[in-house]
């Protein structure tokens, strides 16, 4: 197992379970969480190498979750990449206003999750 | 496509998940837009409305249910426009977006089930009343991987220009990972331009100072450098990319106005920085045992105030319990040791077999930086030493049969190791003579093991190597191309919760591959009472829990069986399985649907199930290595010891005669090494 | 084979059933009351279960069993003696644990022939102290590792 951890967040059970399945396999160390919440909760005591985070969740939206990642905490500085559909152009701006780091448009294959985790940690 | 890169296994319960989740939603979704259709203007209702519809239309894209994509994908486009405040309100909407509802819901039951498809056109044409044109056509719902055109055949140089600007750095992006992927690209040379760094004094620690340029070489197309920078490009860097042509004499930076030393050559996938430090294993352990006592601790408590707590505490507990499940976590991971070291060690037993049988042979090593756990890796060497010497001594044909065979004289050993769905795969691959089948299956009917008239499909039939009693025969070593220890080996492999398969072409080789998981110490697994005890059932042999009702039930002579899907698979007593003398065989009411290693499933009869949860597993202590159905141990949250089940040994027990046999008579068989 | 032990010192002194036998007290870790155990399916027979000792999962010896010793009067509170086998832990269970003795060269003995041989084989010598016998138990005889552990 590698020593890089991953955060993602996103409120469908499927996904979460996709992207574990997919990291898992090139052996990331996935944390789960299903909304913005619920991944601040986890951030607040751990610093995953790169978040990876949906745009549409309850509680509190991927683009709220950014802004407040990126406002002072242990993980400003971490690489946060959001999965985004190919409709969502704007939400892509915002995102990357907010403080997004790169992206990963749905539906994705596991290569392209790791291509876009590898273009973003060290 | 994702569907494409998982196997149907895998791929069947996350579908699973997707279906149920499905239900949620479409519930939710009904029951939001009923409540906005009553004049509920919640905002919150409304995106939760439109998540419920965009969250299937994502998971319908990954599985490729493209009718279900496609019209999630129209909905969703309308619920997005209401949402945003662009389309009002009105009596007639809400009915076109309930009928649109019913239609999804029609949708998501032909992708599950199949059966026919739902009409869903007059619906559609509703929907798209609503729509406004979005610059032309429809956006893709499919993912088109534009970044990979088709590849030019021959190399081109490309010279890159890169220099980040501050506002680069304030995404957490970097260039060092962008540096490395272009590695893996071709060949990379890059030189750094660091004229514009002033002193120390004038530094400031938010401007960018650094370019760099670079000379690509690779046989990949632009678009696929451009897509290095895909996060980049724009107003966080200055960027160029350009082909260009080399001059032989002068090399690459020859008309460069820059005079700077190349500094930086990334390696491809090579880790750049990797900040260790030494730590005494005997630390690591001792740590992980208190973590682990603070499992079980942790557990205790839970059993003893978990219901009691006053409402200020629990948020506290809940998050005391995430954090000592993360320390476990944690913990783990520093634990995870290379397989190096055993991959080395096997290089030496090849030379040394080389020189002892006087064979050469080639040793390939594949993924020897994979990682597991300790506990699973100190008990490796033994099976694979098993393996290896059995490849070399039997498996590998002497240099003159290789010679006449067409094959390399020199014989092929390939030790390869992956991870693969949370467990290490290890292959233990040769290119020898593979497994004489026939001889295999006459050795198995003169040892009574099969039926002389018994049908074995091929996998069968290399299957019997493992079985006990197979290699006592002395003439097996030349019979079978496997010395003696295949039983052996498969002992060790399933005491590590692993299980062990051959694959093999006569005259072309054989492989065999181990899978294991990936620590011995922590488990998933669900808590269950039979009798009197607690035993827990691995999650991952954990197929399905059910009722059962005596109509379900069908006897087969003086056993019982119980329809599964298309099969009658055996139903059993937990605790009558495991050999508890004294309980009566009547089945308990929940079925427990296990799998072994093999897929053989069978469903043993529990009374309760009180629930699932990782747990820390204890080895039996007194070298009480418990066979037949048990492995191991763990302890409750109230203290009591439950006993881990051994889903590999409870199928065997189903065996005719295996429950009779005792466990003197086995143990006094070949005594296990490892 | 029965050999005089030829160490002096500190022993261990329990009851079954009206007969003393001692263990080393450096080989034990520990006593406490039984407690009620989980069986083990497939066990040896005189294993009676498994204990939680602190996150350890212990099996438990039925001693008087193991012995052969016919129960005359069952104990009222069995006793589990902890005591240290190889690499790992074990449990005894014993009537009744009595005291700690120190004893010296002078006061072991060879075993005594007698007729019926049952418990010989579990037992390294004796200790004559005041009239009273007390039985030396050698763990590895009643905790063998072949014939007890399944593999």
């Amino acid at each position: 197992m590698q020593c890089k951890t991953i955060l993602a967040v996103d409120d469908s059970a499927t996904m979460r379970d996709m992207i574990f399945r997919s990291l898992s396999d090139f052996g990331y160390q996935v944390v789960l969480a299903a909304d913005g919440v619920d991944a601040l909760d986890k951030l607040r005591v751990s610093t995953p190498s790169v978040i990876i985070t949906d745009i549409n969740m309850p509680r509190m939206d991927g683009i709220a979750f950014i802004s407040e990642v990126r406002r002072n905490g242990p993980n400003r500085n971490t690489p946060i990449l959001v999965l985004t559909t190919e409709t969502d152009l704007r939400w892509k701006e915002q995102a990357k206003d907010a403080g997004a780091t790169g992206w990963i448009t749905k539906p994705f294959n596991p290569e392209r999750v790791t291509e876009a985790v590898r273009k973003v940690t060290m | 496509m994702f569907g494409q890169s998982l196997p149907p296994e895998v791929l069947g319960p996350i579908k699973e998940v997707f279906f149920q989740e499905c239900e949620e939603l479409l519930s939710a979704l009904e029951t939001g837009l009923e409540s906005l259709k009553q004049g509920s203007a919640d905002p919150e209702t409304v995106n939760m409305v439109f998540r419920a519809v965009h969250s299937i239309k994502g998971g319908a894209a990954n599985f490729e249910f493209l009718p279900l994509a496609q019209f999630s994908h129209v909905f969703e486009a309308v619920l997005s426009d209401f949402r945003s405040g662009s389309l009002a309100a009105c009596p007639a909407l809400f009915e076109d977006l309930l009928c649109a509802a019913d239609a999804l819901r029609e949708l998501v039951a032909e992708a599950k089930g199949g059966g026919t498809p739902p009409n869903t056109e007059s619906v559609l044409a509703a929907l798209a009343a609503y729509a406004h044109p979005k610059d032309g056509a429809a956006s893709p719902i499919v993912d088109h991987d534009t970044a990979f055109h088709a590849q030019k055949p021959q190399e081109r140089a490309w010279r890159i220009e890169f220099r980040a600007e501050p506002s680069l750095y304030r995404n957490a992006n970097d260039p060092v990972p962008l540096f490395r992927e272009l590695g893996r690209l071709g060949d990379l040379h890059v030189e750094l331009d660091d004229r514009a760094l002033p002193g120390l004094p004038e530094l400031r620690p938010d401007n960018t100072y650094l370019s760099w340029s670079c000379i690509l070489r690779t046989p990949l197309s632009e678009q696929n450098i451009w897509n290095v920078f895909e996060f980049v490009v724009g107003e966080d860097c200055r960027l160029d990319i350009l082909p260009c042509t080399i001059d032989p004499v002068k090399g690459p930076f020859a008309d460069s106005p820059r005079t700077g030393e190349a500094v930086f050559t990334p390696r491809p996938g090579h880790p750049q920085q990797n900040r260790v430090i030494r730590v005494d294993l005997d630390r690591v352990d001792r740590l992980f045992n208190l973590v682990e006592e603070l499992l079980v601790q942790q557990t205790t408590f839970n059993h003893i105030a978990g219901d009691n707590l006053i409402p200020d505490a629990l948020p506290v507990y809940a998050e005391f319990r995430r954090l000592s499940h993360e320390i476990q976590e944690g913990l783990l991971a520093i634990r995870s040791q290379s397989l190096k070291p055993v991959f080395q060690r096997m290089g030496g037993l090849v030379r040394q077999l080389e020189r002892t049988t006087g064979k050469a042979v080639k040793f390939t090593t594949i993924g020897g930086e994979s990682e597991i756990d300790r506990s699973v890796l100190e008990r490796l060497a033994e099976p694979l030493t098993h393996l290896i010497r059995n490849a070399i001594d039997h498996g590998l044909e002497p240099a003159h049969e290789r010679e006449r065979a067409g094959k390399p004289l020199a014989g092929s050993i390939t030790l390869s190791a992956y991870h693969r769905f949370g467990r290490i795969v290890i292959e233990v691959a040769d290119d020898g003579r593979g497994i004489d089948r026939d001889r295999i299956v006459a050795t198995a009917i003169s040892h009574g093991l099969v039926g002389a008239n018994e049908y074995l499909s091929e996998q069968e039939i290399d299957a019997l190597i493992f079985r006990p009693g197979f290699s006592t025969a002395s003439d097996v070593s030349e019979i079978s191309g496997r010395g003696v220890g295949m039983d052996v080996v498969n002992k060790c492999v399933r005491a590590l919760g692993g299980r062990i398969s051959v694959s093999s072409r006569k005259g072309v080789g054989t492989t065999f591959l181990l899978s294991l998981p990936l620590t011995l110490t922590l488990l998933e697994g669900m808590t269950v009472k039979a009798g009197d005890g607690y035993f827990i059932v691995p999650i991952a042999s954990l197929r399905e829990t059910i009722q059962l009702g005596s109509q379900d039930v069908k006897l087969f002579g003086s056993d019982k069986v119980i329809r599964y899907g298309d099969d009658f698979i055996p139903l059993v007593s937990l605790a009558a399985v495991l050999g508890y003398r004294g309980v009566g065989d009547t089945p308990g009411p929940i079925g427990m649907v296990i799998e072994d290693d093999l897929g053989e499933r069978v469903v043993v009869a529990v009374d309760d199930i009180l629930g699932q949860q990782q747990i820390v597993v204890k080895e039996i202590q007194g070298g009480m290595r418990a066979d037949h159905g048990v492995s191991a141990a763990t302890i409750l949250g109230d203290g009591q010891v439950a006993l881990i089940v051994d889903i590999n040994g409870i199928v065997e027990r189903l065996k005719p005669g295996a429950m009779r046999a005792t466990n003197r008579s086995e143990a006094e068989g070949k005594r296990a090494i490892c | 084979m029965l050999t005089q032990p030829d160490v002096t010192g500190e022993f261990l002194v329990f009851r079954i059933q009206d007969q003393e036998f001692c263990l080393e007290v450096s080989s034990v870790r520990e006593i406490r009351s039984a407690t009620k155990t989980v069986p083990l399916p497939n066990a040896p027979k005189d294993v009676k279960g498994l204990i939680n000792l602190r996150g350890v999962v212990l099996p438990i010896l039925d001693v008087t069993s193991r012995l052969g010793l016919t129960i005359v009067s069952p104990p009222v509170n069995p006793v589990i003696i902890v005591v240290e086998f190889g690499p790992s832990l074990v449990g005894l269970e014993v009537d009744v644990v009595d005291d700690i003795i120190s004893v010296s060269e002078a006061q072991m003995q060879e075993i005594p022939i007698v007729p019926t041989g049952g418990i010989q084989e579990f037992v390294r010598g004796i200790i004559n102290i005041s009239g009273r016998l007390i039985c030396v138990l050698a763990i590895d005889r009643i905790f063998p590792a072949r014939e007890m552990a399944v593999e």
